[in-house]
């Protein structure tokens, strides 16, 4: 792995501090992933609930990972930049996929008692976001 | 349409308060995103009951912009990538269990 004095300033998720954020940026991008869920879910209907955030979840975590990977490769001019990544990445994948939600059907589902979907959707989201996200970065810090 | 309104507004606000708690709380531990996950999947269960129309529009823009999968998973891969994995294996289960857990308890208040 590169160090980051390499690549400009450090990339969040990790260490924020002195990372120049501009609020704008990471606003429109959460509005646009936000509306793009809620628009998917609607025409999706009740039916696919699940199955529609695991596909988003995935989604956001590889996306996101590329996202990562580009801003830290020294990819030259293909590299992201830091308003790029606030948009993108931040912003609208940050939105696209809310952990709250997945807590809330995960909830929903131990008060019903329904211990097969508390595991494997339970287990599954997280494994698949986690797998997603580092395929994600490889694929994004290919130079 | 002031609906919409509404609910990208309070996405934008959402994401801007999980933002700068990453900003001001996150070190080596992703503390600030562990805690608007977690604060985020308890204020769901809460306003789950809400009948109010208003109530469920800012709960689906606000509260669940402002928690996010994406974050999670990728500060979970930063700190296996780091070299820490059982720390990453721990975040991801203490992010889970937490969430959950203050999600139903969110859910037995409403």
């Amino acid at each position: 792995m590169q160090s980051p004095s390499s690549a400009g300033p450090a990339v969040p998720p990790l260490t924020w501090r002195h990372y120049p954020v501009s609020m704008r940026y990471v606003a429109v991008g959460a509005m646009a992933g936000a509306a793009a869920r809620w628009g998917l879910l609607v025409a999706a209907g009740d039916r696919w609930t699940t199955a529609v955030e695991l596909g988003l979840t995935v989604v956001a975590a590889l996306l996101a990972g590329v996202l990562v990977g580009r801003r830290r490769t020294r990819a030259g001019d293909r590299r992201l930049t830091v308003n790029q990544y606030l948009l993108l990445g931040v912003g609208w994948c940050g939105a696209l996929a809310p952990f709250s939600a997945f807590a809330l059907r995960m909830a929903e589902a131990l008060d019903r008692g329904d211990v097969a979907q508390l595991a494997a959707v339970g287990l599954g989201t997280p494994a698949a976001a986690m797998v997603a996200a580092g395929i994600g970065y490889r694929l994004g810090s290919r130079p | 349409m002031i609906v919409a309104l509404v609910f990208l507004v309070t996405a934008a606000l959402g994401a801007a308060v999980r933002v700068a708690a990453a900003d001001h709380l996150n070190n080596e531990w992703p503390w600030g995103t562990f805690a608007v996950n977690v604060g985020a999947s308890f204020a769901a269960g809460a306003l789950s009951g809400a009948g109010d129309p208003w109530v469920t529009v800012a709960g689906i823009g606000g509260v669940a912009a402002a928690s996010s999968w994406a974050m999670a998973a990728i500060e979970a891969a930063a700190l296996a990538r780091g070299g820490q994995g059982p720390r990453a294996l721990l975040y991801l289960a203490a992010t889970l269990s937490s969430g959950i857990l203050a999600a139903w308890l969110g859910l037995q208040l409403a």
